[in-house]
C-alpha cells in the first residue's frame, strides 16, 4: 500500500481496517497483562503513529498486523511493565529510537495555538509535505494551487510564518519559569 | 521574498541532505563561519519541529475519529462485543 499517496479519506479507510484486524490481538495482549481498555488504546494509537510515519518514509511493514502487535509490545513493556508506572508517551525519556514521540520544545503549544489560530490553512499545507509527506503535485491539487512552483513557493512563504512564530514567541520570560 | 525563499530553500536542502555535494559542501562553510546563517539553520529546524508536532496533533484526533467509530457503528457490533468481552 503507498500510504505516501493516501488523501485524508483513504487514510481514514486504512485506519479503520488496520484498527478491525490488529486492535483485537493487541487488547488481547495488554488484558492479559492485567491492562485496561484504555491503556490497549493508548498503545494501539501509538503504535499506529509509528506505523504512519513509517509508512510515510516508504518503509512500508511486509505485514501491518505483525508490527503493530510487536510496536504495542514494545510499548506496553516500555511503559507499564519495566518499571511498573506508567509513563506517558509524551514524557518517556529522550532515547531516539522510533519510539520516541517526546516532544522536545515545551513552548511549542503556545506557538501551535496562535499558527493554528492565525493561518490554519498555512499549517495544513505544511503537514500535507512535512508530515504526510504528499508529492507537491497532489498538494497544489488539494489546495488549489495552479501548479508545483506557486505551490512551492507558498510552502516557503508559509514556512517562514512558521520560522517567524517561533522566532517571536519562543524566548519569552514565561518560557523559562513554565 | 525571492531571496528570502531561496535562503529557506538552501537551508531546507542542507537539513534534510539533499542539495548536491558541492553545494553541500560550500554550506557547511557558510555555517562555520557565519553565525547568523547558524542561528537561521537552527531556527529552521525549530520550525520543522513544530510542524511535526502538529502533523502528530491532527494524526492522533483523525485516529480517535476511527476508534470513535468503530466501536459505536452498529456495523461494527460484533467487533466492539469482541473487545469489551477482554476486559470484563
Amino acid at each position: 500500500m503507498a500510504a505516501h499517496t493516501l488523501s485524508a479519506y483513504q487514510r481514514q479507510q486504512v485506519f479503520t481496517d488496520l484498527y478491525l484486524s490488529a486492535f483485537p490481538s493487541v487488547a488481547r495482549y495488554v488484558s492479559r497483562r492485567g491492562g485496561s481498555f484504555d491503556e490497549a488504546k493508548d498503545v494501539f494509537q501509538d503504535a499506529m503513529l509509528v506505523w504512519y510515519e513509517k509508512a510515510v518514509a516508504g518503509q512500508i511493514p511486509q505485514n501491518d498486523k505483525a508490527y503493530l502487535m510487536g510496536i504495542a509490545k514494545h510499548l506496553w513493556v516500555k511503559r507499564y511493565e519495566v518499571n511498573k508506572r506508567y509513563i506517558p508517551l509524551d514524557d518517556a525519556g529522550n532515547s531516539a529510537d522510533i519510539f520516541d514521540l517526546t516532544e522536545k520544545h515545551p513552548v511549542t503549544n503556545r506557538i501551535m495555538h496562535y499558527l493554528q489560530s492565525t493561518g490554519q490553512k498555512c499549517m495544513d499545507l505544511l503537514k500535507s509535505f512535512y508530515y504526510d509527506k504528499l508529492p507537491m503535485k497532489d498538494i497544489a491539487e488539494n489546495f488549489g494551487f495552479s501548479g508545483e512552483r506557486s505551490a512551492t513557493v507558498q510552502k516557503f512563504k508559509c514556512l517562514e510564518k512558521v520560522r517567524e512564530a517561533v522566532k517571536c514567541k519562543g524566548l519569552i520570560y514565561e518560557d523559562f519559569v513554565e | 521574498m525571492r531571496t528570502l525563499l531561496n535562503k529557506l530553500k538552501d537551508i531546507e536542502q542542507h537539513v534534510f541532505g539533499t542539495a548536491a555535494p558541492g553545494d553541500a559542501l560550500v554550506f557547511d562553510a557558510r555555517i562555520i563561519i557565519d553565525q547568523d546563517l547558524a542561528d537561521d539553520v537552527a531556527l529552521q529546524k525549530e520550525a520543522y519541529a513544530v510542524i511535526k508536532r502538529y502533523g502528530r496533533q491532527q494524526l492522533r484526533a483523525e485516529l480517535e475519529t476511527v476508534h470513535q467509530q468503530v466501536f459505536t457503528q452498529a456495523r461494527h457490533q460484533s467487533f466492539k462485543q469482541k473487545i469489551t468481552a477482554l476486559f470484563k
